[in-house]
């Protein structure tokens, strides 16, 4: 990618974080200049970068968007929270933009009318304060559309303003000193907001061409543009004598507004009445067959019709259907009509919006994700110092080769290479904690974003809320990062949905109008905690516990001996919701079970705390790093798998007398605890191993429950590097991935929490 | 632009799966179309008896009257005769195909007849059509 443009995109990114972040401070505090300043300043720095690049569209729309600041600085147009929608709508196109440029260095189609429609929108409020303010709604109507179309306007661009509201030709003719008194008329006429077509209008006579004066403005411009008169008259403010605006109609043309979907339906449509003709139904319907042939033709011909398929059109409309060769007829003009069609390149794309599927190839999210990283300048010398002590100690290699030459004794030998070892391995250590760092970023760098999702949240549900950010310094591995991001959305729509109450319940129970969501990150040992909390009106166990029984996620004994706490967690299974509405927010189907599911895939575990009238939090503790995790290796009939270290609580080896049977359920009391038994020959599907007097127990701990997993053997633990698995056994979730043995043997390392869920669910 | 409920065209849908018929009901009455229902073919008929119908969508399987059989018969009865008919069915056999246009219909299309190309094909006919 041209450096340049990849700048822009990286510059034009952080502005619009800097842009948004100002707009939802300014819509806090209205009267404060500052947020107001730094707003403006952002749009107006992308609008400067922006126009290095050949994207009218993005600076077009972003410059509608600056001179509406200025007015809103100028204190002309008040700043209403309408004018945030439209405002926070320019940032989110601009970023889909940037988003575009990335991929394919140029702007989708289309671009060009989403640029007019956002910019006609935009400038609305400017042109409603100016002189124009009589113009009530409703009042004045627009003028009669009593224009001429410019003879040399192709078809194709007179189906391009089919369909807009207002459709004005503009008649320009410079005054022939316009480029002494500093207009420039080709860049006014190319600017005309909304411009659809522009032609050049020679003057009638042409001057002797001794007597010419080269520097005198001869040539005249008639234009079409769709946009209302007023932005129009605005944008000609200054040659208004020497503009002249008369509308034209688009009636003519709004039925023969062709899009390829349009155009594709319509062949297809062609070939079906062809094979209607042709198909050999029963006799008393041919007649009718033809008959309805005829009208669907018609009907093609008439949606389809650009100017040049009225003759089409006529003779269908005149086609007797009872007539003898009404059929082959038909046939023919059907042939016709087809052929017309699919001459003409359809002027307009198919918008994007009717087929998602057809945009780019590779899915949003994906791109979503910052591809470079900013990096400490110290973190970067670290690494370098590194890397220098570690091509000494290489050195010391072909010095102890020497030494073995030389026919020192081994046991010298073995203790120069072991101390040498020490210091590759310090090196390596250091590296690795290095290179862990350099992927570090701030957690608030996801946090971010909610801003912006809390504030269209609460002014979707009509509920105000207040969002804390606490710790957003802490950080995590950037991959963590990225993969909390899903998650955390769906915490804080349930959090704004489900939890919050409305002003009036909250009034009622004596809080405080405003309700507060509190993101609080930091670090604990080796992980990261993520809470979301607010202060609604909690999570109500006792229909949480109805529901998990009618549902039939556990059986009524086991849930009447369930601590509160324990019957909590049920949010999370999947399949429990406890909300009987479903909202247009957060009841589509991604409960907490997705929630917690994700958060499991990423390594980590959650938690649920609640009371009843005070508020919940959900509680996310993470790995501070997906790179390197601590396996226990176990053998079970041959294969080893590994288990998270951090999960296990210990190991045992017990005679099987001690197993407790209860119904299917196995269990042994260690240390006071009943623990569930859980044989991993029987989950992998292995023959069960009755040969040996004791069994091995490791106890595992897993979102706050106790585990016992039988297994053959216990092994080291080892430092591997899990990655996902892919391809088909992508979907195998009792399996977080898999790690490369120092010897080549592949260990598959365990869910803990999926196989508990495989085993009990 | 709206359009009063007297002139807006109708569709009638004729398939035997309640979620289907709320599908393009949703899609077609998006359209600012009006939407009659019918279970099967033989309730489809009774209820195109007094009504003026602008487009038939018919699904093929349906117990009572299938869609061939219902179609063969609207295709007989005047104010069904040149009313355009889509066939819409889950099997995309060519041979089900022809059987639909020697049954009259105008157009074969298969499930889940995606929302884009239903509105397209609504915007064949526009409502000033109706006399």
């Amino acid at each position: 990618m041209n450096p340049l443009l990849e700048q822009f995109l990286t510059e034009g990114r952080s502005l619009l974080e800097e842009a948004s972040l100002a707009l939802l401070a300014l819509e806090a505090a209205p009267a404060d200049k500052n947020h107001l300043a730094a707003l403006f300043r952002a749009v107006h720095t992308i609008k400067g970068a922006s126009g290095l690049f050949e994207i009218a569209p993005f600076t077009k729309a972003v410059h509608a968007g600056e001179d509406l600041l200025d007015a809103v600085r100028e204190g002309d147009v008040p700043f209403t929270p309408d004018l945030a929608d439209m405002l926070l709508m320019l940032l989110d196109q601009v970023s889909d933009w940037l988003d575009q440029l990335e991929a394919h260095q140029e702007l989708a189609d289309g671009a060009d009318a989403s640029a007019d429609r956002l910019a006609a929108k935009l400038r609305q409020p400017l042109t409603e304060d100016s002189d124009t303010r009589t113009d009530t709604p409703g009042g004045a109507a627009p003028p009669p559309a009593t224009g001429v179309w410019p003879d040399d306007m192709a078809t194709e661009d007179k189906q391009r303003c089919a369909g807009e509201p207002e459709c004005w030709r503009i008649d320009y003719t410079p005054d022939a000193n316009a480029f002494y008194s500093g207009d420039d008329p080709l860049l006014t006429v190319m600017n005309t907001p909304g411009l659809r077509w522009v032609g050049t209008v020679a003057p009638e006579v042409w001057p002797e061409p001794g007597r010419m004066d080269p520097f005198e403005a001869r040539l005249g411009f008639a234009a079409v543009a769709c946009a209302d008169e007023v932005a129009l008259r605005a944008h000609f403010l200054y040659v208004e004598d020497q503009v002249q605006l008369t509308r034209l109609s688009t009636d003519a043309t709004a039925r023969s507004e062709i899009d390829g979907d349009t155009l594709a339906l319509a062949r297809d449509l062609i070939g079906s009445q062809r094979r209607l003709l042709a198909a050999q139904g029963a006799e008393q319907t041919a007649p009718a067959r033809i008959a309805v042939a005829r009208r669907m033709l018609i009907a093609i011909a008439r949606r389809c019709d650009t100017g040049a398929l009225q003759d089409i059109r006529a003779s269908l409309t005149g086609l007797d259907p009872e007539a003898p060769e009404a059929e082959t007829r038909l046939d023919g003009l059907a042939e016709a009509l087809g052929t017309q069609l699919a001459q003409p390149a359809a002027p307009n794309e198919p918008q994007p919006d009717l087929e998602p599927d057809l945009g780019p190839v590779e899915p949003k999210t994906e791109s979503r994700k910052a591809i470079s990283i900013r990096v400490d300048a110290d973190r970067i010398d670290m690494l370098m110092n590194l890397a220098g002590e570690l091509i000494v100690a290489k050195n010391a290699l072909p010095f102890l080769a020497r030494r073995a030459e030389q026919g020192v004794p081994s046991k010298t030998l073995a203790r120069e290479i072991k101390s040498q070892h020490d210091v590759i391995n310090r090196i390596a250590d250091e590296l690795q904690t290095a290179v862990m760092k350099v992927r570090m970023v701030p957690v608030g760098t996801v946090f971010g974003r909610f801003n912006r999702l809390v504030r269209d949240l609460s002014r979707k549900l009509d509920k105000r809320i207040r969002l804390v950010v606490e710790g957003e310094d802490t950080e995590a591995d950037k991959s963590v990062v990225e993969e909390l991001a899903d998650p955390m959305v769906h915490l804080i729509r349930n959090a704004v949905d489900h939890g919050l109450e409305t002003v009036a319940d909250r009034r009622a129970s004596g809080k405080s109008d405003e309700g507060t969501i509190r993101l609080k990150a930091y670090q604990q040992d080796d992980s990261v905690i993520i809470e979301v909390s607010d202060d609604g009106r909690g999570i109500d166990l006792d229909r949480v516990r109805a529901k998990a029984l009618e549902k039939g996620l556990v059986d009524a004994d086991t849930l009447s001996a369930m601590a509160d706490a324990t019957a909590l967690q049920l949010v999370m299974a999947p399949g429990l919701s406890t909300k009987e509405q479903i909202s247009d927010l957060s009841g589509r189907g991604v409960g907490m079970d997705v929630v917690a599911s994700m958060v499991r895939r990423i390594g980590g575990t959650i938690s649920l705390n609640s009371t009843a009238g005070q508020g919940t939090t959900v509680r996310i503790a993470l790995p501070l790093s997906m790179a390197v995790q601590r396996l226990m290796m176990i053998e079970v009939d041959g294969g080893y798998y590994g288990v998270s270290v951090d999960a296990v609580v210990e190991s045992q080896r017990l005679p099987r007398d001690r197993i407790h049977r209860h119904r299917d359920n196995e269990t042994v009391l260690l240390r006071q605890r009943m623990i569930p038994l859980l044989h991993l020959r029987d989950l992998f599907g292995c023959p069960p191993d009755t040969s040996k007097r004791d069994i091995n127990l490791m106890v595992v701990e897993v979102d706050g429950n106790e585990v016992g997993l039988v297994v053959d053997r216990f092994h080291a633990g080892v430092d591997a590097i899990v990655k996902p698995m892919e391809g088909l056994l992508r979907h195998s979730e009792c399996f977080s991935g898999t790690a490369l043995l120092g010897d080549g043997s592949v260990l598959l390392a365990l869910n803990l929490a999926e196989v508990i869920r495989c085993r009990w669910t | 632009m709206t359009t009063p409920a007297a002139h807006r065209p109708t569709a009638l849908v004729v398939d035997d799966a309640t979620t289907v018929r709320m599908y393009h009901r949703s899609l077609i009455e998006a359209a600012g179309w009006t939407v009659i229902e019918a279970e099967n073919g033989m309730e489809a008929l009774e209820r195109a008896l007094d009504r003026t119908i602008d487009l038939m969508l018919i699904d093929v399987n349906m117990p009572v009257m299938d869609g061939y059989r219902f179609l063969d018969a609207a295709r007989t009865m005047p104010h069904t005769r040149d009313v355009p008919a889509v066939m819409i069915s889950t099997e995309a056999q060519v041979h089900d195909a022809e059987q639909a246009f020697a049954a009259g219909a105008n157009h074969y299309l298969v499930k889940p007849v995606k929302p884009n190309i239903l509105s397209t094909l609504l915007s064949f006919f526009p409502a000033e059509e109706r006399a």
